[in-house]
């Protein structure tokens, strides 16, 4: 497949994502702005790191060992992005929502770049850390006793809050279902550091 | 004396982060002592022998509580994972981070009690962080709650390593509880004793901590934002959801020390048989679904969680008592064990769990805990439960981790320091549960007069419990130093 090629779907994605219509639509409710735009904006970034991993193989051993600082920094924007107040901004300030654009997009590529390079134990880490985030960020939403975002209504923030809620819990039901399915007890190789290790243990050139 | 028999585990492998194993033994004798000095000196308040101010009695309760909840469950952590390293591969510097996080937690704890004021009881039970009537302010709450969750961040990157470890050995988490054995009766890489009960430990125990955690935060945030609440209701259903299943997954991890010990003494290997495996996949469940006979006295509670605690509570205690305790004794008949202080702790320990589980199922009734649940019965359970059981078998695995080549025998000042312990601390528990018996109220600073005597007599069991402990670990604190310095 060639690199042009490659790169149209994930491109389309982005674009189809960021034009005024689909803004309109994804941010005329809490919920699809928090649960689908926010999402969407990550995968679109993601998608297109997959197809630049060996480019930044390298340059990844060097500074992003461990996956320290991808996850880092994905993890601060996703962060900030998590504030309502950051959400109810990106609706009156241009500079902002183009800021949502750039951001959420190389939140999940540099999380795409770093992922092969982090240890098991602190996927385990950040997978729990997801779930119970995912958790408060739902109490919050619920038992706020006034709007957090004056963009949107009162219902909006409970119906989000309750299903980031059952999210959550679903995660939380789908992480620990997992360990509980494996193989049949051979060691399971060890946790690679670069991308040609990866591509070696998956037999995939 | 019959010759000792001492076999060595076919798998043992360096045990990754054993100075911090080591450093973890240590600075649990001083955390015990320290503790038991705090509990020492309540008990004296009550007897009218000293005078404490009332706050100050329960900054002592709070720190004596979360401190002796802290280093057992640190102390247990030590262990299981000293032993799970002969069987998985593991990750030294996650048992390092679990150490730095609880001594950070430690000093936050006790500069919020000691210098913020903090006496909430070390179950910080919601709202009472953000309720102290004037006696500390938010900061001091707050400063003992972050303590609090930096600990739980620890243990929940331990627990999740040890489960990854697992899961590498052997596939999944299923096979590592024995799964297959259990329901198909074959195997091929059946996991040791070792194995079923981590596995069943990180399970429940990492539920748990999450639930903990999630409460933890939700009261920090209503510390600063009142108009952001909880339930509280569901607040005490989630705390002492974690707080139940913590202290147990404490004596529990503790408990591995005998499944990999008591072979080295008998010649006879613990097997994981399918009773066995069938015992603790039992108690993975019952163990979450009996915390409710915590809540007795909460009327409001459904009736179904109320009859299902009770439940539970006889159900709970039964199948690792058998598999564990039962299995102890036939290991040992006619094994020709070599006594030395180890195995004479260990067995103490097994000893002090199973009987400081009764006091626990006779109050797990309802009609029963209507009377007890407010009296000095409890602390009479756990600390019999802990005294005798968690804390002499972290000795025993202290002792044998401190061994020296020559294998000495039960003899001298270590035989009398059993002694001393033993005596002290089975008279203390006993003294709890006959005041209790009486209807002496718990966690009152102040006692009156007619509730002096026991006081008294307590005392001077925990003086003996103090000096019995101290005569043991002293040796052991230069040996363990000297092992390290080597």
């Amino acid at each position: 497949m060639s690199e042009g090629r490659s790169l149209r779907e994930p491109l389309l994605l982005l674009a189809i994502v960021s034009i005024a219509l689909m803004r309109k639509v994804f941010e005329q409710n809490l919920v699809s702005h928090m649960l689908l735009e926010l999402p969407l904006l990550s995968v679109c970034g993601s998608v297109l790191a997959r197809r630049f991993v060996h480019v930044f193989d390298r340059l990844g051993q060097t500074v992003d060992a461990g996956g320290a600082t991808g996850v880092a920094l994905a993890l601060l924007i996703f962060a900030f992005w998590m504030l309502p107040r950051s959400i109810d901004q990106s609706l009156s300030s241009p500079l902002l929502e183009l800021g949502k654009f750039v951001t959420l997009p190389i939140a999940g590529a540099v999380l795409t770049l770093s992922w092969y390079r982090i240890p098991r134990v602190a996927i385990g880490i950040l997978k729990c850390n997801l779930v119970s985030m995912l958790l408060v960020m739902s109490w919050i939403y619920t038992v706020s006793p006034s709007r957090l975002c004056n963009s949107y209504l009162r219902g909006d923030q409970d119906l989000l809050g309750e299903i980031v809620g059952i999210l959550g819990i679903a995660l939380g039901v789908v992480f620990g279902t997992s360990v509980f399915i494996g193989s049949t007890g051979a060691e399971l190789p060890p946790k690679i550091s670069s991308k040609r290790e990866w591509d070696t243990a998956n037999d995939n050139p | 004396m019959a010759e000792a028999h001492v076999t060595r585990a076919p798998t043992a492998s360096p045990c990754p982060a054993e100075a911090a194993v080591k450093i973890t033994m240590i600075l649990t004798f001083v955390v015990l002592l320290l503790m038991m000095a705090f509990g020492l000196l309540m008990r004296l308040n009550q007897a009218a022998v000293v005078q404490l101010d009332p706050t100050m009695f329960y900054r002592l309760m709070t720190a004596h509580g979360i401190g002796m909840v802290g280093i057992a469950g640190m102390s247990g952590a030590a262990i299981m994972w000293y032993f799970v390293s002969r069987h998985a591969s593991l990750t030294g510097w996650v048992f390092w981070a679990l150490l730095s996080s609880f001594l950070v937690g430690v000093v936050a704890i006790l500069a919020s009690i000691f210098i913020g004021g903090f006496a909430g009881a070390w179950t910080f039970l919601f709202p009472l962080p953000a309720m102290s009537g004037g006696v500390w302010d938010t900061g001091a709450a707050a400063l003992y709650l972050v303590g609090v969750i930096v600990i739980g961040v620890g243990f929940l990157i331990y627990l999740v390593e040890i489960g990854r470890a697992l899961i590498q050995r052997y596939g999944s988490l299923s096979n590592a509880l024995g799964w297959p054995l259990l329901f198909t009766g074959h195997q091929d890489d059946a996991p040791p004793p070792t194995v079923v009960a981590t596995a069943v430990i990180i399970v429940f125990n990492g539920i748990g901590t999450v639930v903990g955690a999630a409460a933890l935060t939700i009261s920090l945030i209503n510390l600063y934002l009142p108009s952001f609440t909880l339930d509280a209701l569901l607040a005490k259903n989630m705390i002492y959801f974690f707080g139940h299943v913590f202290i147990n997954a404490s004596i529990y991890m503790a408990v591995v020390a005998v499944y990999e010990i008591i072979p080295e003494y008998t010649g006879r290997p613990w097997k994981a048989s399918r009773p066995f495996i069938a015992a603790w996949n039992a108690v993975m469940l019952l163990v979450m679904a009996v915390y409710p006979h915590h809540l007795f006295q909460d009327g409001v509670m459904p009736a179904w969680a109320m009859v299902m605690g009770q439940i539970v509570s006889y159900a709970n205690g039964v199948p690792l008592l058998v598999v564990t305790t039962f299995s102890l004794l036939n290991y040992l008949y006619r094994s020709g064990i070599r006594w030395d202080l180890a195995s004479a702790l260990l067995v103490t320990g097994v000893f002090g769990w199973s009987v400081g589980s009764v006091p626990a199922i006779i109050d797990g009734m309802i009609s029963v805990n209507n009377v007890m649940h407010n009296t000095q019965w409890v602390p009479g359970h756990f600390h019999l439960y802990l005294l005798l059981g968690e804390v002499a078998i972290t000795l025993g695995f202290a002792a044998w981790l401190a061994r020296g080549e020559a294998g000495e025998l039960l003899s001298g000042w270590k035989s009398r320091g059993l002694i001393i312990y033993a005596i002290g601390g089975f008279g203390f528990a006993t003294v709890f549960l006959v005041s209790g018996a009486m209807s002496v109220p718990r966690r009152w600073a102040a006692h009156l007069p007619e509730w002096q005597f026991q006081d008294q007599l307590g005392s001077i069991f925990a003086v003996a419990t103090i000096l019995g402990v101290g005569i043991i670990v002293i040796p052991m604190i230069k040996r363990l130093a000297m092992t390290m310095r080597a």
